[in-house]
This record gives C-alpha cells, structure tokens and sequence, in this order.
C-alpha cells in the first residue's frame, strides 16, 4: 500500500509546479510597483502633513507637482507594462495554438 | 532575421527579461517625469491636457522600445541576455515579502485609520491654539493659509471652532487700528471656509420659464410639467453667474414662499402657491447683495459681494462661497450674522 503513494504529487504541488515558471516573475514585478505606488502615496501624506503644520504652500507646491508626475507616469507605464503583456501573450498563445493544429 | 525571432524578443522584452523590461520603465518614467515638470512647471500649461499628452508619451516611447529591443543587433543582443536572467526565477525575495508588506499595511492603514478625522482634528487643534491668546500679524496670516489649505484639501473642521476664530478675527479688525486690513482679509477666508463647512441642501430642478430683463434673468417656476399654465412664481433677475436654479421644497401659502427680487419689489403679490426654498448654484463668480431681497434661499458656489448697503435676508444659507465684505458698520454685522448657528438673518438699514 505504501509503494503505490511513493511516485504520486499533490494536487496543490502539481499546479504550483504548471504555475511558478508565470507566477514567479509576476509576483516580483507586482512587489516592485507596489513599493513604487506606496512611495508616491508616501510622499502625498508627508506634503499633505507639512501643509497641515502650516509651511509655506508655495514651496510645497513644487513637491507637489513632483509627486503628481510622478504618480502619472507610474501609473502610465503600469498600464503600458500590462497592455504590452497582454498583447504579447496573446499572440503567443494564438501562434501556438495555431502550429498545435496544423501539426 | 525571421519575423518570429522578432516576435520571441519582443515578448522576451515583455515578460521574461526583467532586467531589460525595467530598465525601460525606468527610461520611461523620467522622460514622462520631465515632460509633465516642464510643461505644468515652466511652460504653465493647463494640467489636463498635459496628463493626456504623458500618457500618450509613455505609449510612444515604449514602442521605440520595443522596436529597439527587437532590432538591436545580434552579438549584442547575446550579451544582454546574458547580463539578465532570461528564465523566470524570483531573484529578490526579500523586496516581495517587504513590498507585499508594506503594501498590505498602507491598505490596511488607509481604511482602518479615519485620516480625514485626524486632519480635521488638526486643523481644529489649531484653530484652538490661534484663537487663545492675543491675535497678531503672523497668528492671522497662518489662520488665512490654514482656512485656505483647509479648503483645498477638503478637511472639514468643525464649524463652532472657526466660527469662535472667525469673530475675534472681525473683532480685531474693528478694535486693532495696526491690523485693520489683515484682521478683516483672515475674516472673510475664514468665513468663506465656515460657508464650505455647511452641507448643501438636496435640491432638484423644477419646471422653469426663462425671460431675459436689462439686468439678467428672470425665472418663472412650476411645480409639475402641466402646472406651467397656471400663473407661475418668478424670481430674479439673476446675475449670469448664476448657473442653474433649483428648488428644495414647495408651499401652498404665499407666506412660505422663497423670495428673490430687489427690494420692495412685490413681484409674487396674488400668487398662491410657489416654491418654499430655491438653491442658487454658480461657478464661484460675483452676486450682489446690495438691494436685495430674499428669503429661504440659499446661495451655492457663489461669491458673495457686499457693499454695505440696503438688503434684506431671512432664512438665507450659503454654502462654498467666498465672502468680499466692505469693511463698514453694515458689513461687520453681516459678518457676525454669518457666523450665527443655523441660516441666516440680515436686514440693513436697520429699522
């Protein structure tokens, strides 16, 4: 009885394994922006507290303008990474697919 | 080179190289850093469309990217690929379990934590503080930029305690000779941000005949779609900075009728029935209340000038208005009846 259990994975194990190679690489680009994102909401509450305490608005106003172009272009290129991988794996995929029904 | 080869850089370019990929984002977060900066900084130009024209940038430039990734040549392709890992492993642990952290701590932070509440509770910590003590050139300057950042940044303080800052402020305008000019500047931002303080009233768009007179508009209101036969109570005229008129509630006693026309001017006289309370909505352009008469009204997003002249309010609110008050006898009574708990009430001359 034991033998037969010997050559067997789990369930859990075998779609981790399927999954790692894809979720790996997306796990660490989603810990990368997200300290990116934290970083600009950061710096909006730390502006947003100096304002409250009561220093000059038009030197903050200059940080300001930093942290929204910053967020705008985080949040630009987040959207562009995601399109792109999209797009790009669709179209792998359909290629595959493709050559799997032609062979 | 095929167009598949092409093709399987690109997607190494997307998915698998991470080296490369942020490198490329990093690339291109400085350039749409530096196009904003420049545009809104030192061109000055209107902020919307330049988010748009970013955005746009981002697009762009990852494109010439990718186009360059895809056509750089072989040799150094070779090498780049082998710089970066090209297989997928998790190189950083440690950044992911930190990032996840942080992250799943600032969100939880931000919903568990009232902030708002905290901000307001600054703010009226400061209030507080400004309000104790003897007032003077650099206590009113701070309670201006604290009445106006606090406006911006919609925190909502509580009304009582810049109600009590907003009075001593009038008060020193008026006893203060040396802060005259000052006391009554901090008097007016503080009672435009008392007004942003009063929630609006929920009102909606009634039926409405429009006529245009020499100083404005002048609106007939009905109740319901087939009532406009009847003969329909009017107010006005309105300046153009009035953008829309509603109303809050309706009466069927001309006694309970809203009021809006110069004074002594009886213009709803024999109408029965008409609206209990109209909300006077603009864009933050000027109405004169000088010559005036109304009652149940209330102004919104307006702002408010007054002369010191004949005027005649009952039952009046104003809500996100700002306030130019010229600094008389008439005008420092207005102030103080502003600040009054509830809506407002306000005749001059007195009688």
């Amino acid at each position: 009885m034991r033998g037969e259990g010997r050559g067997r994975v789990s369930f859990v194990a075998e779609f981790w394994n399927e999954v790692r190679p894809f979720a790996v690489p997306l796990l660490a680009d989603l810990a990368k922006w997200l300290l990116l994102f934290l970083a600009v909401g950061l710096l909006h509450l730390f502006l947003r507290a100096l304002l409250l305490m009561g220093y000059n608005p038009s030197r903050i106003a200059v940080f300001e303008a930093i942290d929204y172009w910053l967020a705008v272009s985080l949040i630009a290129v987040f959207a562009v990474n995601l399109f792109m991988r999209i797009v790009v794996e669709s179209i792998r995929i359909f290629i595959e697919s493709f050559r799997r029904a032609k062979s | 080179m095929s167009a598949g080869a092409r093709f399987q850089r690109l997607h190494r370019l997307w998915v698998t190289d991470n080296a490369a990929r942020w490198k490329t984002n990093y690339s291109i977060v400085v350039c749409t850093l530096a196009y904003g900066l420049f545009n809104s900084l030192v061109l000055g130009r209107n902020e919307s469309s330049v988010t748009w024209e970013a955005i746009g940038l981002c697009f762009v430039l990852a494109g010439v990217s990718s186009v360059r990734y895809c056509f750089q040549s072989s040799k150094k392709f070779r090498g780049a690929r082998l710089a970066g890992r090209d297989i997928p492993v998790l190189r950083r642990p440690v950044l992911t379990v930190m990032g996840a952290a942080a992250a799943a701590i600032f969100v939880t932070l931000a919903n568990v934590v009232p902030f708002s509440g905290l901000e307001a509770a600054v703010v009226d910590e400061r209030f507080r503080r400004l309000s104790t003590g003897n007032l003077n050139d650099a206590r009113l300057r701070k309670a201006m930029e604290m009445a106006e950042v606090s406006r911006k940044l919609n925190i909502r303080a509580h009304p009582s305690v810049v109600s009590k800052f907003t009075r001593r402020a009038i008060e020193a305008s008026t006893s203060k000779p040396e802060l005259r000019a000052l006391a009554w500047q901090t008097a007016q931002a503080c009672l435009g941000y008392r007004s942003f303080l009063n929630p609006p009233s929920p009102a909606k768009p009634a039926p409405t005949d429009s006529s245009m007179s020499e100083l404005g508009w002048i609106v007939s209101i009905s109740k319901g779609r087939h009532a406009a036969d009847n003969l329909m109570a009017s107010f006005g005229p309105f300046p153009f900075t009035v953008v829309s008129v509603k109303i809050a509630a309706w009466s069927d006693t001309p006694y309970g009728m809203a009021v809006y026309e110069p004074i002594g001017t009886g213009r709803n006289k024999g109408i029965n029935s008409g609206p209990a309370f109209i909300v006077l909505q603009g864009k933050g352009g000027d109405l004169a209340l000088d010559g005036l008469s109304a009652k149940h009204v209330e102004f919104d997003n307006l702002q408010i000038v007054y002369r010191g002249g004949r005027v005649v309010l009952q039952d009046v609110r104003f809500v996100n208005c700002n306030f130019r008050i010229e600094m008389r006898p008439s005008g420092v009574t207005f102030a103080n009846e502003l600040l009054a708990p509830g809506r407002v009430n306000f005749v001059s001359p007195l009688s």
